[in-house]
């Protein structure tokens, strides 16, 4: 990059740093919802996600957060955030493909836009989806050794009358 | 028990846990090792280290049964008086000093190696043991540690009475032998290290000059003696023949001395080390450690930092910790938790004396309120206070992000870096690097300040959770760091971020970083991923350029100016492993954005003088952008846009840097390049 571009990049990031819900939105068009019920809804798709993976499975070493979005300056907003949760899914290593590809079919079913799908050659592979409702993602990934699958879930950008407050976010135990 | 309102059984009682619980483990720690700690050589025979060694497993077997009881004792009595004061039933005393049991005579014995000895000598057991002594010497810290920390109190949960006294005498006593114990069980592991290296190296010399008398015709025995074949002295001549036999005799002589001087030399220090049956290694506090003793190891490579911690008992690493947070939080070369507890000792420093000092301003500025008006000075005089008040205010807020910021990570947060002057440094890491077995380090761009800390850590925590889901085996073998150890460039304030002065720097300060990282890691297998991000990219190129390059398996790049390089094979690492990301719409790496920034429909309003200037400095560029395919780099795919979200949660963007992280190069979807094997 000639240093020209630099100098005016950086001159329209700080000009572009305004406050969004960091998906480019005005922080008053964000959707309003409580950060606890944001929580729930990460962990409604996970349990979902989980039942489609093995009906009856377990969600393993969960953790939820609810941090801060950020701008396109890389600003922070006291108020719009979003929920996240990662969790593990136990699936035995020969079911890890034939799995992904029933996931995609359900999900192309369901009008979910697939943003990533990968299969790899020792059998395991990754998936991507949002869904089309309230633009949650998906992330499906096999782990190493494939035992089971990484599942991370996150909501878009929601505001919150409460503040951040990190000690106070609601967030599992650590794994 | 001696009168006393202020008694706090619940915390003796907790004490009295964390005595049971140090000294507990001080017993089994080398219960579990005790066999390995022996050196049992089956060919030799002969070596007094042997000797030594296993004398010195006798007497530590002995110290460690003393030590056992000793804190049981104790514990007892802080456990009884817990209950004693809880039932409110004062009568009972703490014991006195218990009857410590002796142990066995160590044995101390000039070598008496022969030749057959020395050749037939193995290293292996000498290496067995000293890494038993070494891990012994490692558990006896982290049981002093967890002692001192865990009685540290005591003071305060029984301040008053004779009974009180006499356990606080018992907690010290206790404290200084379990803290006096490390160094010596460490240099015996030294010791023992030094002989098997020593062996091997005498060993090899000695069949080097076997091999030569051999080569000339000679013959040597197994006790070592020389001799010529009669048809040497009739064929050649019997002078030269006298001469290389008495040439090699002496050779040998002189190699069976080194080897002897060396054993003997090992099992005397071995000897030194042992405990005195009685006092075992006493209750002498160690010599405090000077401001100027840390300070100078600030300007030290890590590695002789690490190897100043090790010679510190676990009483002085506490010492320094307390009396020196600010300089012992700073020191590449410090385990991970040794640092992470001075650092928030530092931050807890600074908050303190900041409230202290705004309650100060509060109250000066209440006395003036309500005192006579005093004109225009005293008008002044509210006004510098008020603004004074303010200032320190904002501090306070700025600091308690830092502490709000770590409260949230919980276990997780470890606080590897903290400095509150100027801008402000700040190293922070999600999980342990010491233990996990795979850590990024982060380095962030323009503008980061310490007030920054909620969103960057939002990234390198974004980070260590897809990486640590991708890894089933262990929980928490992920962490990652934000590292701001260095002061980034501000924009549009000045043209630092231009030029190379800060990156060169922080590059300087991210190699040390780097190394310390590795020194201090616990062991089994370990990979560090440096990723940059922005300006950032520019400090991990120069970490990389200088020198034996950055001590890293693979360079991250996402929104890169450039690497003050045109390619990655400059970067002193195999260019498979340098992985660039771009954002469409990230004017700072997507060639794409030029024109329309050039266009120039969001510059319009900046103060032209701003872009003139700054763009006198086009010269000081940072080189390709290294995404672009003649860096020679990876160029790993991404999905999101803009130059802050390389980061986001349910990006394929993060997660193709979780599978670098983690090692999984073939499942990092690449735009070109290919993956290293």
């Amino acid at each position: 990059m000639s240093p020209s571009r630099i100098i005016l990049c950086f001159v329209v990031l700080t000009l572009a740093s305004g406050c969004t819900g960091g998906s480019g939105k005005d922080v008053e068009s964000v959707k309003k919802v409580p950060r606890a019920e944001a929580i729930g809804m990460v962990n409604d798709y996970a349990a979902r996600t989980a039942g489609l993976i093995t009906p009856g499975s377990k969600l393993e070493n969960p953790a939820t957060s609810a941090p801060p979005c950020e701008g396109r300056g890389g600003e922070l907003s006291e108020t719009v955030y979003y929920a996240a949760g990662h969790y593990q899914v136990a699936v035995p290593a020969d079911r890890h493909l034939p799995t992904l590809r029933r996931l995609r079919e359900h999900w192309q079913q369901e009008g979910y836009r697939i943003k990533r799908d990968r299969e790899f050659p020792d059998g395991t592979g990754d998936l991507i989806v949002q869904s089309p409702a309230d633009e949650f993602d998906i992330t499906v990934a096999s782990t190493d050794p494939p035992t089971a699958f990484a599942l991370s879930i996150s909501s878009p950008c929601y505001q919150s009358d409460e503040p951040y407050q990190p000690a106070a976010t609601p967030t599992s135990s650590p794994r | 028990m001696g009168g006393c309102l202020e008694v706090d059984p619940e915390r003796l009682r907790a004490i009295a846990g964390s005595v049971d619980e140090a000294v507990g483990k001080f017993q089994r720690g080398y219960a579990s090792r005790s066999v390995r700690l022996a050196p049992v050589d089956g060919r030799d025979g002969g070596w007094a280290t042997g000797v030594a060694a296993r004398s010195a497993t006798t007497r530590w077997d002995a110290l460690v049964r003393r030590l056992d009881s000793a804190g049981a004792y104790f514990g007892g009595v802080l456990s009884t008086a817990a209950a004693e004061f809880e039932a409110e039933d004062r009568e009972a005393a703490p014991g006195h000093r218990g009857d410590y049991g002796a142990g066995s005579q160590g044995g101390r014995r000039l070598s008496e190696l022969t030749l057959h000895q020395l050749l037939s000598c193995d290293p292996a057991p000498y290496v067995e043991a000293a890494a038993a002594w070494e891990e012994w010497a490692e558990e006896v810290d982290t049981m002093a540690e967890v002692y001192i920390r865990g009685v540290r109190d005591l003071g305060d949960a029984w301040p008053d009475g004779d009974a009180a006294e006499a356990a606080r005498w018992r907690a010290a006593a206790l404290r200084d032998e379990l803290s006096n114990a490390y160094q010596p069980a460490q240099q015996i592991g030294w010791a023992l290290r030094q002989l098997a290296d020593g062996m091997v190296q005498i060993r090899d010399y000695t069949e080097t000059i076997l091999a030569g008398a051999r080569a000339c015709g000679l013959e040597v025995d197994e006790a070592g003696a020389v001799t010529a074949p009669l048809d040497m002295y009739r064929s050649g001549s019997p002078e030269e023949a006298a001469r290389l036999v008495d040439g090699y005799a002496n050779d040998l002589n002189s190699v069976l001395e080194r080897a002897r001087g060396l054993d003997d030399q090992i099992a005397q220090w071995i000897a030194a080390m042992m405990p005195d049956p009685v006092l075992g290694f006493g209750t002498a506090a160690s010599r405090p450690i000077s401001r100027s003793e840390v300070e100078l190891q600030r300007r030290l490579p890590p590695w002789v930092v690490q190897a100043w911690w090790h010679t510190l008992t676990p009483m002085q690493q506490e010492q320094v910790i307390h009396d020196f947070p600010e300089l012992v939080g700073w020191l590449d070369g410090v385990p991970a938790d040794d640092r992470n507890t001075a650092n928030r000792l530092h931050l807890d420093n600074d908050l303190s004396a900041l409230n202290q000092r705004a309650e100060d301003l509060r109250q000066r500025v209440a006395d003036l309120q309500d005192g006579p008006s005093g004109g225009l000075s005293g008008n002044n005089a509210y006004r510098m206070l008020h603004d004074e008040l303010a200032s320190v205010e904002a501090d306070i807020a700025r600091l308690d992000k830092v502490k709000s910021t770590l409260n949230g990570l919980g276990a997780k947060g470890f606080l590897l870096g903290y400095d509150a002057a100027g801008d402000g440094k700040l190293i922070l890491a999600v999980g342990n690097p010491d233990t996990a077995a795979h850590t990024a380090v982060w380095v962030p761009g323009t503008n980061t300040e310490l007030e920054d800390i909620h969103s960057n850590t939002e990234r390198v925590k974004n980070l260590q959770q897809d990486a640590d889901t991708l890894t089933q085996e262990a929980v928490g073998d992920v962490a990652t760091i934000m590292w701001l150890g260095y002061d980034a460039p501000e924009f549009p304030d000045n043209t630092s971020v231009v030029t190379y002065g800060r990156s060169e720097e922080g590059g300087a300060a991210l190699d040390s970083f780097v190394d310390g990282l590795r020194l201090t890691h616990e062991g089994g297998e370990y990979s560090v991923t440096a990723i940059g991000h922005s300006y950032g990219t520019a400090v991990v190129a120069e970490a990389a350029l200088r020198g034996d390059g950055l001590a890293v398996n693979d360079i991250v790049v996402a929104g890169s100016p450039g690497m003050h390089t045109d390619n990655a094979a400059n970067l002193n690492i195999e260019p498979r492993h340098v992985w660039a990301g771009s954002a469409p719409g990230d004017p700072f790496s997507d060639p794409n954005e030029y024109p329309a920034v050039v266009a120039g429909e969001a510059v319009g309003g900046v103060g032209g003088g701003v872009v003139t200037g700054l763009t006198l400095a086009f010269d000081h560029g940072h080189g390709i952008s290294p995404h672009q395919p003649e860096f020679g780099a990876n160029q790993f795919h991404v999905d999101t846009s803009g130059h802050s979200d390389y980061w986001k949660q349910g990006s394929e963007s993060l997660l193709n840097q979780a599978y670098i992280v983690v090692g999984k190069y073939d499942k990092v979807t690449l735009d070109h390049g290919s993956p290293p094997p």
